[in-house]
């Protein structure tokens, strides 16, 4: 396996660059802020848009960018990346982030794991870099978003890239949000701190017809009003859409539930699981988790007894969803 | 029908995979409208585009709606959905309703139907009032629910009618302004003067009052209006967890006040008095929502919120607005 370098992909055609994520978790912003890192160069020419569907906060999102010393004269989805992200690691579950991605391709992931555990999961040959973008997003920024060290993680890849540049456009990038001008500073510390954590390793766990990018036959039986695949949550299971690694627990060991039926009423999805009881009226007994919870708290919030609370998940990667909550 | 643990028992035809925000005010209010029009009647929804709409019917996959395993042949329990442009649902419900009194009177249909029509802020004061008013005018026998976000989110959270004054909205970005410097749309005034026999504005954080007003807007006479003060996670940029009490704030505090009433009868203000010192502050609903995070800063210690230096001439034409929102409140109630 030879490894794919981006740098002189860049230099002698088109480095073609793909990210997957969640809408809300600062792709967006990441991919922006490489565009306009590469546009700050000469002689470079950068084309970048995120795509999304109609689908809000936490459903897939993509986004796309297309790097080159020359014209660049294609215009269509990137779908056979060099250089591909994956800034959240629920999204995979949604769509496969190295799909198309030739072998010695290579892949960023936000994650607390190691390369040689992503690649042995994921079955990615090629460079694989890795960084804990949450925890130092939750370290500097008391939130875990990982985009500012997915974004230097993505140059760091690419590589031969002043570190100064690297933070100036990002941070120009936040003052055009109008982010105020103390979070701008702690993002400049989550930046550096995030060169030291990059791990990163050459593997090669590919199997045969493993990410191959589907053939494009035609548009033929796509349905009327179907842009793509990421249009809806796999199976639109929409409990994707909840915060990655966490899930809503019920506990109800001493019967407290009072039948108030708050939370039954305020469930914007409706999954609140009761029984008939002959003396409260209704008695909660859970809700379907696992199927459309998107973990909006209404419930944790609202409930008098306070039965409902907000569980670590630490099982992302388990595609059966399977009860393994640990407290 | 009719309490709140009863209609909590009832089964809605709206149900879980919608592709709304996590947390989105409009999904519960779907999900009640859904279980008290599970009463034996066949309701046609006119849905207007919006979040609501685009997030809940996107072809082919409308799970977000139905009525499980249940047969389409049980006429009592069906339901239909009519999709239109922005400013087309209260105008494709008045013409459903005179299809179905046709059909009633040359004995085509002998069963009842109940329509409701459901838009956005943005597409009924802002592209559609016109024909918001004209279907209010022509007194059709329908329920109009309006979900107010007082933003059009479905575009990226640009200025609406509806919107508060000197919210931060993408069209009126508190850069140099201090945000919406327009006063809102008299939305509740305009559907009285056009001729609504009933006139609401709840959210479903008022649980009892808002089922109650729902079942009561299927039997007046006339039109039907319903304002649904909706908070928006995205577009209010507020935590996760807090729509219902962001609504409840809201309405205790004299922003979108708990109202309802009905021609002949008058009305009446729940849960907001008219005196200012027995409300909650203002400044309460604004801290928790970075839209007004320009006006307001909360103390990350002790949780208080204040206003922010050089902001306070702002704080008091918005309280002087509060409450001059409350008293009309107060005057529209007392007419008959």
């Amino acid at each position: 396996m030879k490894v794919l370098d981006p740098r002189s992909i860049l230099e002698d055609g088109v480095l073609e660059v793909r990210g997957d994520g969640k809408a809300g978790g600062g792709l967006v912003l990441a991919f922006q802020s490489l565009a306009s890192l590469f546009s700050s160069l000469p002689n470079t020419h950068v084309q970048e848009w995120p795509f999304f569907s109609s689908a809000r906060r936490g459903a897939n999102i993509r986004s796309f960018l297309r790097v080159s010393a020359k014209p660049i004269d294609v215009g269509c989805e990137v779908t056979r990346p060099v250089l591909t992200l994956l800034m959240d690691e629920a999204a995979a579950r949604s769509a496969d982030f190295a799909e198309g991605v030739p072998h010695g391709g290579t892949y960023v992931i936000n994650t607390r794991r190691t390369p040689e555990e992503c690649a042995k999961h994921f079955h990615l040959s090629g460079r694989v870099l890795t960084v804990p973008g949450d925890d130092i997003g939750t370290k500097h920024l008391k939130h875990p978003i990982g985009n500012v060290s997915a974004y230097v993680a993505m140059t760091e890849a690419i590589g031969g890239l002043p570190m100064d540049e690297v933070v100036g456009i990002f941070l120009a990038q936040l003052k055009k949000r109008r982010i105020p001008e103390a979070l701008i500073e702690r993002n400049r510390d989550a930046m550096n701190a995030t060169k030291v954590s990059i791990q990163s390793g050459i593997f090669d766990e590919a199997r045969a017809g493993d990410h191959a990018s589907t053939r494009f036959e035609g548009y033929g039986d796509l349905p009327i009003g179907a842009q793509t695949r990421l249009r809806l949550a796999q199976n639109n299971k929409t409990s994707s859409y909840a915060r990655s690694g966490f899930r809503l627990v019920f506990a109800d060991p001493a019967n407290a539930c009072t039948g108030c039926s708050h939370c039954i009423v305020n469930c914007p999805e409706g999954i609140i699981t009761w029984e008939p009881d002959a003396e409260r009226g209704v008695r909660v007994t859970g809700a379907e988790v696992n199927t459309f919870c998107k973990l909006c708290g209404e419930c944790i919030e609202i409930c008098p007894e306070k039965l409902f609370t907000e569980g670590k998940y630490e099982e992302v990667w388990d595609d059966t969803h399977a009860e393994e909550v640990t407290k | 029908m009719s309490g709140y643990k009863e209609t909590a028992r009832q089964e809605s035809c709206f149900r879980p995979g919608s592709t709304l925000c996590p947390g989105c005010m409009e999904s519960v209010a779907f999900q009640n409208i859904g279980r008290v029009t599970d009463n034996g009647v066949k309701t046609i929804f006119t849905i207007g585009t919006s979040c609501a709409e685009v997030s809940t019917l996107a072809f082919p996959n409308v799970v977000a709606w139905g009525r499980g395993d249940d047969s389409p042949d049980d006429f009592a329990k069906s339901f239909s959905i009519l999709h239109n442009v922005f400013e087309s649902a209260p105008t494709l419900a008045e013409a459903t309703r005179d299809v179905a009194d046709q059909l009633t009177s040359i004995g085509a249909l002998d069963r009842k139907i109940q329509v409701i029509s459901a838009s956005g802020d943005g597409g009924a004061f802002s592209i559609g009032l016109r024909t918001l008013l004209h279907t209010i005018h022509r007194r059709a026998r329908v329920t109009i629910v309006v979900l107010v976000n007082e933003i059009f989110a479905n575009t990226g959270f640009q200025y609406s009618p509806a919107t508060m004054p000197f919210a931060d909205t993408s069209t009126t970005p508190a850069e140099g302004t201090p945000g919406n410097l327009n006063p809102p749309l008299d939305y509740i005034h305009l559907a009285i003067a056009a001729g609504a026999g009933m006139v609401a504005q709840l959210s479903p954080a008022h649980g009892k009052m808002f089922v109650k007003a729902i079942e009561r807007s299927l039997e007046v006479e006339g039109t039907a209006v319903i304002f649904i003060p909706a908070p928006c996670i995205s577009g209010w940029k507020f935590e996760d967890g807090q729509t219902v009490e962001l609504a409840l704030l809201g309405a205790r505090s004299g922003v979108f006040p708990a109202f309802t009433w009905e021609r002949g009868k008058g009305g009446t203000v729940k849960d907001c008095p008219q005196d200012a010192s027995e409300r909650p502050n203002i400044t309460e609903f604004l801290g928790e929502q970075r839209r007004f995070g320009h006006l307001v800063g909360k103390d990350k210690v002790t949780g208080e919120v204040k206003v922010k230096p050089g902001q306070e001439e702002n704080m008091e034409k918005l309280t002087a607005w509060v409450q001059s929102n409350v008293d009309r409140m107060y005057s529209l109630a007392a007419m008959k």
